[in-house]
């Protein structure tokens, strides 16, 4: 009978007693007889040998491989467990974070053979919502060192065989199993590497490593936990002496914060790390124990992952370090370094103003503002003191709605959602609201009923006090309208301006306010320049009519974007609902006019408002895949023909630590100044061929609804809005943050820098 | 709509609405939410029931509560109801008075979240027996508590202290074998406080999928 611990699959009939064929005629020679059959029976059943390829499981693939193609006794090999995930799921690390599973190999191995433990290499943080998970994306390699049995002889083959028990998510998790073989044979000759070789020395680069010439320190100071790295000879910490990204992973769960940020202090020769101690634990944390990752790697030879195994110490003295630059770091293992505050508050208040000025210009303001300029000149020539009430009530309500947006972004942050200018736009809700308000004012301005905009409600009405409600509604309206366009220059002051603290936000959006405001209040406080208009006439009726078309355009433009957002029924609910309310509007216009009834005129007003807020609500309520894109997928070009890659840490850091040129596009569906910018750099073939000269990745970060990598990711530049242009040249250089507004000129001066 | 009463009107119900947002602005807390911490009260919570009732933390004063975070599609919350570890403890407890609430905080559209009829069904078919199911979609309560897995288990004692707070035992897969050979910390944090002992393991690394918030 073959032994127990070997694998009877290898050489059956040899293990069977071949002896029991010539038995025969005795009831030992029938026993033996029945032993074969069943040995014969079990070599049948035995699943078969040589199943080395990959395993197919739910979102994932499974192999046992090798980095040599054959072995020699006794001498000691890499075996490994290599997962190949689906785009966005993920295995887990040895630590798995707030949830999760990590893998597990069970051996059953020929006896004399003996397997080692499973080595980790460093894991990527993956944030689900307020949680977070240690783990892997894409292929990961799992090495464990194999010593054959030195019993073995030439001709031979090992097969290893293990069970692999894992958990993939995404969002949702699959658990998983199955068993894995790999037959390897034995020869007498030096083994060659295998065509896994590669990615093991990848992996094996990514492992945790002592560095003889870095001093690691754990303090608790004030409360939290600190590593300090100091270089053992006072040189610099990381190998590229600048900046970088640094977290830390702990090897035990339950002693930190994982969702916790990790602020880096930095000082050209020590860089300290603060942890959370893990708020449900009570005793003090004794022992530090994991993985530090940063990019640009640590010196000399800038190896990404520094192994850890520390005792903790109180901090007896205030920090040593003596120049200290701190800066705030978001513990990521991603290769975005961080960087000083972009703005200084001067600029962005200046900025913030010319941007609010630019407003009165977008296709959604002009039209509104345009045309309460001219009916104001029809009105009120002739009162100045009337007109500056005006103007300043306009200001007001401009200002006013500016507050309160800032206010409600503000509160929102402060509640910890991670929002960023824009964030608006993010909400499929907001867009729809948007699209019906633009396409009611836009019928409004074509004839076909009145809003109540106040435009036409100033005739004999510009008397002292009188009207002014009128102005400041059509400021707080001209601001409504104003928030789904944003003018060039906002994007830098008011992603600056998110940075700060309220007050000085607050200042911020002030400015914006002001800026948005002085056209109109010039206007009023210099009535002479309103003489410069052309004097009313038939032509305005025409103008206001016209003016109707940038306003549609907008909402045209608004159910692309909600397209992106939520699919192609959200646009099918959205154009109905567009429906009902245009027959809500055409019922009131025809039915509700002042020659008619009282009664009919209430009736036929409570039927379009009905019908009017069923159009909403079938607008708001129809919805697509939520939260879908219509983002390429890998390998795809789009219109310019550049095959972008989405954007996510792990990638980043994975380009970078291959020495791969990235740029990043941090873009938006609703962001008009990214689409322009994208087309003045795109269609020029120049551009595209530099880029592709140079090999550089093309990484597209699709903000257009709520990520909150791509939030952090823009946060790590001192933004919280879009666009944003970052190009990493080769790896320990820093990254290049172009402006927001393009040229090809900047581009290609960019592209030169990187070489 | 154009009459002078309605400009007025507008305007008044617009600052009547910046006044709201800066009161709003005013009024949050700066701190993070309330953290549910052993040794330390249990934060107060009201949710509705999968029965449309109000229930409230405080409704429960004096009693042993437990606090279940479930979802039914998880493969570790299928491993203590399919193995009937979960029904045999509520059922256990319930009897003896204990208020068992099993929470769901999975946010519209995510794993887990089910209308209440449908949750009342999925329970009955387990044969689950708690107090009651409570539904937390938007999360706050699970945020308040730091409930990171499900399962995710605590324990508050009859002055309202949380005592444990943590896994549900201490074998991490889902391998509905491991129930039988786990230490079930709940049981014993359970038994421990019934007896009037104060508990020998009040936390653990809970295990599980993440909450689907």
């Amino acid at each position: 009978m073959p032994a127990t611990t070997e694998l009877p699959e290898s050489r059956p009939f040899r293990r069977c007693p071949l002896a029991a064929l010539r038995a025969h005629g005795t009831i030992a020679g029938a026993v033996r007889t029945l032993v074969l059959l069943i040995c014969l029976l079990l070599a049948r059943i035995h699943p078969a040998a040589a199943d080395a390829g990959p395993v197919t499981t739910p979102h994932v693939e499974v192999e046992l491989v090798a980095d040599v193609d054959s072995i020699r006794p006794g001498e000691p090999f890499d075996a490994g467990l290599r997962f190949l995930l689906e785009k966005d799921w993920h295995v887990y690390w040895s630590n798995p974070g707030d949830s999760g599973l990590a893998p597990h190999l069970r051996w059953k191995l020929p006896e004399g053979t003996t397997a080692g433990e499973l080595q980790w290499p460093h894991p990527h943080r993956i944030a689900i919502g307020p949680l977070v998970n240690y783990g892997y994306e894409g292929e990961i390699l799992l090495p464990v060192r194999v010593t054959p049995s030195a019993g073995l002889r030439a001709g031979d083959t090992l097969t290893l065989a293990a069970r692999a028990d894992w958990l993939v998510c995404r969002e949702d998790c699959v658990p998983g199993q199955t068993d894995l073989t790999l037959p390897l044979p034995v020869r007498d000759a030096a083994p060659l590497r295998s065509q896994w070789a590669p990615l093991f020395d990848a992996t094996r680069a990514l492992l945790p490593r002592q560095a003889p010439g870095i001093k690691v320190e754990a303090l608790r100071h004030q409360g939290r936990l600190e590593l300090r790295l100091t270089s053992a000879d006072g040189g610099p910490v990381l190998a590229g002496r600048q900046p970088g990204t640094l977290s830390f992973f702990p090897s035990d769960p339950g002693l930190i914060e994982n969702a916790a940020d990790q602020p880096l202090t930095f000082a050209p020769d020590a860089l300290t790390l603060a942890l959370e101690q893990s708020h449900q634990r009570r005793e003090p944390v004794e022992r530090l124990r994991g993985t530090l990752v940063a990019y640009p790697g640590f010196a000399p030879d800038a190896a990404p992952a520094l192994a850890v195994d520390v005792a903790l110490r109180d901090a007896v003295s205030p920090s040593i370090v003596s120049s200290v630059t701190t800066l705030a770091a978001h513990a990521q293992a991603s290769a975005a370094p961080v960087a000083p505050p972009a703005l200084s508050l001067g600029l962005a208040l200046g900025l913030a103003a010319l941007g609010g000025l630019l407003l009165n210009f977008m296709p959604c303001v002009f039209p509104v503002l345009s045309i309460k300029i001219f009916d104001f000149v029809r009105q009120a020539s002739g009162r100045p003191a009337t007109l500056r009430r005006h103007g300043y009530a306009y200001a007001a309500g401009v200002l006013l709605s500016f507050w309160v947006l800032a206010g409600l972004l503000l509160a929102l942050r402060a509640g910890g959602q991670g929002l960023g200018w824009g964030f608006q736009l993010q909400s499929p809700a907001f867009v729809v609201v948007m699209i019906f308000l633009l396409v009611a004012l836009g019928l409004s301005l074509l004839g076909l009923f009145d809003v109540g905009l106040g435009l036409t409600a100033l005739a004999g009405r510009v008397r002292q006090g009188e009207g002014l409600a009128g102005s400041f509604a059509t400021g707080v309206l001209a601001t409504v309208i104003a928030t789904p366009c944003t003018a060039p220059f906002m994007g830098p002051a008011l992603g600056f301006a998110l940075t700060l603290a309220a007050p000085s936000a607050l200042l911020v959006f002030t400015a914006l306010g002001v800026g948005m405001a002085l056209p109109y209040v010039v206007l009023c406080l210099a009535p002479g320049w309103l003489r410069l208009l052309p004097r009313p006439g038939a032509w305005l009726e025409t103008f206001k009519q016209l003016m109707a078309f940038p306003l549609l355009a907008t909402a045209v433009w608004l159910t692309w974007v909600l397209g992106q957002q939520a699919g192609v029924d959200a646009i099918l609910g959205t154009l109905s609902g567009l429906l009902l309310l245009t027959l809500a509007l055409w019922l009131r216009a025809r039915f509700a006019s002042l020659e008619r009834p009282p009664r009919t005129r209430r009736l036929v007003q409570a039927l379009a408002l009905l019908l009017a807020c069923a159009g909403l609500a079938t607008g708001l309520l129809v919805r697509g895949n939520d939260g879908a894109r219509a983002a390429s997928a890998a390998g795809e070009r789009d219109l310019y023909g550049i095959a972008w890659r989405d954007y996510s840490d792990a990638t980043l850091a994975e380009l970078r630590a291959a020495g791969t040129p990235v740029f990043v596009d941090f873009t938006a569906a609703w962001c008009l100044t990214c689409k322009v910018n994208e087309h003045v750099v795109f269609s020029s073939a120049e551009i595209r061929d530099a880029f592709a000269s140079r090999d550089v990745a093309m990484l597209r970060a699709d903000w257009t609804s709520r990520d909150d990598e791509i939030t952090r990711a823009l946060a790590s530049f001192g933004r919280s809005g879009v666009p944003l242009y970052v190009l990493y040249g080769a790896s320990g250089s820093t990254p290049q943050v172009l402006p927001s507004v393009l040229t090809r000129g900047i581009v290609l001066a960019a592209l030169e820098k990187i070489a | 709509m154009n009459t002078k009463h309605g400009n007025s009107a507008r305007c008044l119900a617009l600052l009547g609405v910046v006044a709201l947002a800066f009161g709003a602005i005013a009024a949050l807390p700066r701190a993070a939410a309330a953290e549910a911490i052993v040794g330390q009260p249990a934060p107060a919570f009201t949710l509705t029931d999968s029965n449309g009732a109000q229930r409230s933390l405080s409704d429960f004063q004096g009693k042993l509560v437990v606090l279940e975070w479930f979802n039914y599609d998880c493969p570790f919350v299928k491993k203590h109801y399919g193995s009937g570890n979960m029904q045999r403890l509520q059922k256990k407890y319930t009897d003896q008075g204990v208020i068992w609430l099993s929470i769901n905080s999975s946010a519209p559209g995510k794993q887990g979240n089910y209308p209440p009829e449908k949750m009342n069904e999925l329970a009955q078919e387990k044969h689950a027996s708690p107090t009651a199911v409570l539904l937390d979609p938007d999360g706050t309560v699970g945020k308040a508590y730091g409930a990171k897995t499900t399962p995710h288990m605590f324990v508050i004692d009859q002055t309202g202290t949380l005592v444990y707070a943590g896994g549900i035992d201490d074998k991490p897969s889902t391998d509905q074998d491991d129930v039988k050979t786990a230490r079930n910390h709940v049981d014993q944090a359970l038994i421990e406080t019934i007896a009037g002992k104060p508990v020998s393991v009040s936390t653990s690394t809970p295990y599980g999928c993440s909450v689907k918030y």
